[in-house]
C-alpha cells in the first residue's frame, strides 16, 4: 500500500527544508531543518526523516529549489529544478491566490514578488549585503548572547523602540553597543533591531516596487513576531504569514513537480537517502576564467555537476553540453577590406 | 673592431645599411572607446604601418588583477580597464588611452574618461609611453580628430586620411556586426540595454547572453551604431540612447528587456528610476541587473531564470 506523492526540496542558506504533498496538494509531511553547513547531509537527513514520518510514499515527481538547488537536484535525482523565486510564488499563490506582494526573508537572501491578477509581475533580490537578511539578526542575537527566539519574544515586550541605524550589520552593531550603553531597556533594542531591518529591507530590496495589500510574509524570518510587528507598523497594514510560512518554497517546487506532468521521475528512491555521495572539485581550464567546477559522484557514477560562469559543466555527467554562442571578438571577425 | 664599432651607425656616416624600421608596436586596451569605437583604432593605427596590440578578452583574472591595481572606488569597468592597460605595458611601445569627452554633438561622455590618460600616465602606465588624443565631437567631428592623431605620429597627411576613412568604414561595419542578435534564433526576442562596454564584454555581459541563449532566447542588443538619437534632458550619450530606445519600443516587439549596470556607476544609478518608469509606462516586462565582482552566477541565474517564468506566467 503506498500513496502517490510529490516531494519539494528547498536547499538554502540557513536551513534545508523538504515538502511531501498528495496529488491534490494537500501537505503530507513538512520537514525544516536548520543546516550545519553540509547540504548534502542535511537532504538525506530530510529524506531519511521522511521514510520515518510518513513511511509508504511512493514519489511520482521531485523538485528542488534554493541557492543549493543544483546539487541537492543531483543528489536525489530532481525531475525540476526551479528557482526559488517562481518557488515561493507558486505556493503563496496556491494558498492565498488574491495575494498582490510576497515578502520573502531568508538567512541570505530577501526578495520581493509582485502579483498581479494571479501572476508574477515583477520581483527584486536582495544584493551581497546581509543587512536585511536573516543573518543580520542572527548575528546580533548572538552578540546579545540570547537565542534568535528569545531576540523574538523579547522584541513583543518593548513599549518604546529605539531607533537603530541598520544600514549595515557593522554600523547597526556599534550603534547598539551605543544604546545599551546609555541605558535602553533589552526589548526596546531588540525591536529597535526588528525596526532597522524592515527599514533597510523595505528601502533597498522594496525600493521603486508598489507594495499592495494583501501582503504575505514568508521564509524563516517569518516566524520571528519582531518583525511581523515591525512590518505592520511600518506599512500601517495587516501582514498575513501562511500555514507553512517556513517552508514554502519547498511547498511551492512540490506544487511545481506536481504539475509538470513527470511521466516517470528520475528520484533515485532509497538510493538518494542512502548511498554516500561524494564530491570533488577540479579547475576548468578551457578558458582564462579557472572556473571551480564539483562534480557530484555515487561511487564511480558522476550523477552531476555544478559550477562555472559559461554552464558548459551544468546538468549531469552523462548528458551533452549545451553548445552555446559565445559573445563574438570584434578583432577576430576581421576588418573590411578598403 | 671598426666594423662592429659603426655597425649601428647610421648610413650617412658609413656604418651598415639602415636596418629596416621596426613598426611601432601599439597597445589598445579592451574596454571603453575600444568598445565604444569598435573596429576603429585596430585598422587606423594598421594603415598607418603601426601594430595594434589589444589587450585579452577580460576574465576572473582580469577582475582579480582590476581589483588589486586599481582604485577602490572606481566602478567596475574602470577597475577593468586598469587590468587590461597593465596587460599592455611593456608588451608594446605606446598604449593608447584617447580622452574621451563626447561621442555626439552636444552629448557628454561619462565624466571618468576625462581624466583616463592623466590617471593612467601617473598609475597604471606610469612605465610606458601614453599615446593619447582629445575626442570632443562636439567641437571636432571624428574624422578631423582622427587626421589630428595622424598628424601627432608623423603619418603623410594622405595616409591619415585614408587611414580614417578605413577605419570609419570599418567601425560602420563593427557596429553592424554587435547589433547581430545571438541565441537561438526565432526564440523569444530579449533586449539588453546598457553602456556599449558592458555589453560586449566577456566578464560583463558573457554569462548573461550565454545563459540567455542556454534559455533559447534570440538575444538583442542595443547598438550605438545607428543615427544620433534627439536631444532629451539627459545629457549623457549612452544614457540618451537608452532612453530613446525605451521610448520607441513597439508594443511585442520584445518579450523583456534587461538592462544590465554595473556596480558603482554614477550615471546608472542616477538615471535607473527614469528607465524603471519609462519601461513601466511602455508595459514591458523590465528588469535590472547589476553585475558586480562579487556577484555569483547562481545568484544573476536565479534573476534571469524567474525574470523569464514571470514572463510565462504572464501568459
Amino acid at each position: 500500500m503506498s500513496d502517490p506523492c510529490f516531494l519539494g526540496i528547498d536547499v538554502g542558506s540557513i536551513s534545508t527544508n523538504l515538502v511531501a504533498i498528495a496529488p491534490g496538494g494537500e501537505v503530507l509531511c513538512e520537514l525544516y531543518r536548520r543546516g550545519d553547513g553540509h547540504p548534502i547531509d542535511s537532504v538525506q537527513a530530510c529524506l531519511a526523516q521522511l521514510q520515518e514520518e510518513a513511511p509508504g510514499l511512493a514519489v511520482r515527481g521531485v523538485c528542488t529549489t534554493g541557492s543549493g538547488r543544483m546539487l541537492a537536484g543531483a543528489v536525489v535525482g530532481a525531475d525540476v529544478v526551479k528557482n526559488e523565486i517562481s518557488a515561493h510564488a507558486r505556493a503563496t499563490l496556491h494558498l492565498h491566490p488574491d495575494v498582490r506582494t510576497i515578502f520573502e526573508i531568508g538567512g541570505q537572501d530577501s526578495k520581493v514578488t509582485v502579483v498581479r491578477d494571479g501572476a508574477v509581475v515583477d520581483f527584486s533580490m536582495n544584493l551581497v549585503c546581509a543587512a536585511g537578511t536573516g543573518s543580520f539578526l542572527d548575528s546580533q542575537a548572538r552578540r546579545l548572547n540570547i537565542t534568535i527566539e528569545e531576540l523574538s519574544a523579547g522584541a513583543m515586550l518593548s513599549q518604546n523602540p529605539t531607533t537603530i541605524a541598520g544600514r549595515c550589520t557593522v554600523f547597526a552593531e556599534s550603534d547598539m553597543i551605543h544604546k545599551q550603553q546609555v541605558g535602553h531597556a533589552q526589548p526596546d533594542i531588540l525591536m529597535g533591531l526588528c525596526h532597522a531591518l524592515v527599514r533597510n529591507y523595505l528601502a533597498n530590496v522594496c525600493a521603486g516596487k508598489e507594495l499592495k495589500s494583501p501582503i504575505v510574509f514568508q521564509g524563516g524570518v517569518s516566524a520571528n513576531q519582531g518583525i511581523c510587528r515591525a512590518f505592520r507598523e511600518s506599512l500601517g497594514c495587516d501582514i498575513i504569514v501562511p500555514r507553512h510560512h517556513m517552508v514554502m518554497g519547498a511547498y511551492g517546487a512540490a506544487l511545481i513537480a506536481s504539475r509538470t506532468g513527470v511521466k516517470n521521475t528520475r528520484y533515485r528512491g532509497e538510493k538518494a537517502a542512502t548511498h554516500k555521495v561524494v564530491t570533488k572539485g577540479f579547475t576548468c581550464a578551457d578558458c582564462p576564467n579557472h572556473c571551480e567546477i564539483i562534480e557530484i559522484r555515487d561511487g564511480e557514477e558522476v550523477i552531476g555537476r555544478t559550477g562555472g560562469r559559461c554552464g558548459k559543466w551544468d546538468g549531469n555527467g552523462g548528458g551533452p553540453r549545451p553548445q552555446v554562442d559565445p559573445v563574438p571578438d570584434l578583432l577576430e571577425m576581421g576588418v573590411p577590406e578598403p | 673592431m671598426f666594423k662592429r664599432l659603426f655597425k649601428n651607425a647610421p648610413a650617412w656616416i658609413g656604418g651598415a645599411e639602415t636596418p629596416a624600421p621596426v613598426a611601432l608596436r601599439i597597445g589598445i586596451p579592451r574596454m571603453f572607446a575600444y568598445y565604444i569605437y569598435p573596429a576603429l583604432w585596430e585598422t587606423f593605427f594598421k594603415d598607418l604601418g603601426m601594430v595594434p596590440v589589444v589587450s585579452g578578452r577580460s576574465t576572473m583574472q582580469t577582475v582579480r588583477l582590476g581589483a588589486q591595481i586599481s582604485e577602490t572606488e572606481h566602478c567596475l569597468p574602470n577597475k577593468l580597464f586598469d587590468a587590461h592597460l597593465a596587460e599592455l605595458v611593456g608588451q608594446v611601445d605606446r598604449v593608447f588611452v584617447p580622452r574621451v569627452l563626447s561621442t555626439i554633438k552636444d552629448h557628454l561622455s561619462c565624466p571618468k574618461f576625462g581624466p583616463l590618460p592623466d590617471a593612467a600616465r601617473a598609475g597604471i602606465a606610469r612605465d610606458a609611453v601614453v599615446l593619447s588624443v582629445d575626442i570632443d565631437e562636439t567641437k571636432t567631428p571624428l574624422v578631423e580628430t582622427l587626421h589630428r592623431l595622424g598628424r601627432l605620429l608623423h603619418t603623410p597627411r594622405d595616409r591619415a586620411a585614408a587611414a580614417a576613412e578605413h577605419g570609419l568604414s570599418a567601425m560602420r561595419a563593427a557596429h553592424a556586426r554587435m547589433a547581430a542578435p545571438l541565441g537561438r534564433k526565432g526564440g523569444p526576442r530579449f533586449l539588453l540595454i546598457g553602456h556599449p562596454y558592458v555589453l560586449h564584454d566577456d566578464f560583463l555581459a558573457g554569462p548573461v547572453v550565454q545563459k540567455l541563449a542556454r534559455m533559447e532566447a534570440e538575444v538583442h542588443r542595443i547598438s550605438f551604431g545607428d543615427e544620433a538619437p534627439a536631444k532629451s534632458h539627459i545629457l549623457w550619450s549612452t544614457s540618451n540612447k537608452i532612453f530613446h530606445k525605451i521610448n520607441s519600443l513597439a508594443p511585442g516587439e520584445y518579450a523583456g528587456v534587461i538592462q544590465l549596470t554595473v556596480f558603482n556607476c554614477g550615471c546608472d544609478s542616477m538615471l535607473i528610476d527614469t528607465f524603471r518608469r519609462a519601461m513601466k509606462e511602455k508595459g514591458v516586462p523590465y528588469m535590472h541587473l547589476m553585475v558586480d565582482e562579487h556577484l555569483s552566477q547562481s545568484g544573476m541565474d536565479t534573476r534571469i531564470e524567474a525574470f523569464l517564468d514571470s514572463l510565462a506566467w504572464a501568459r
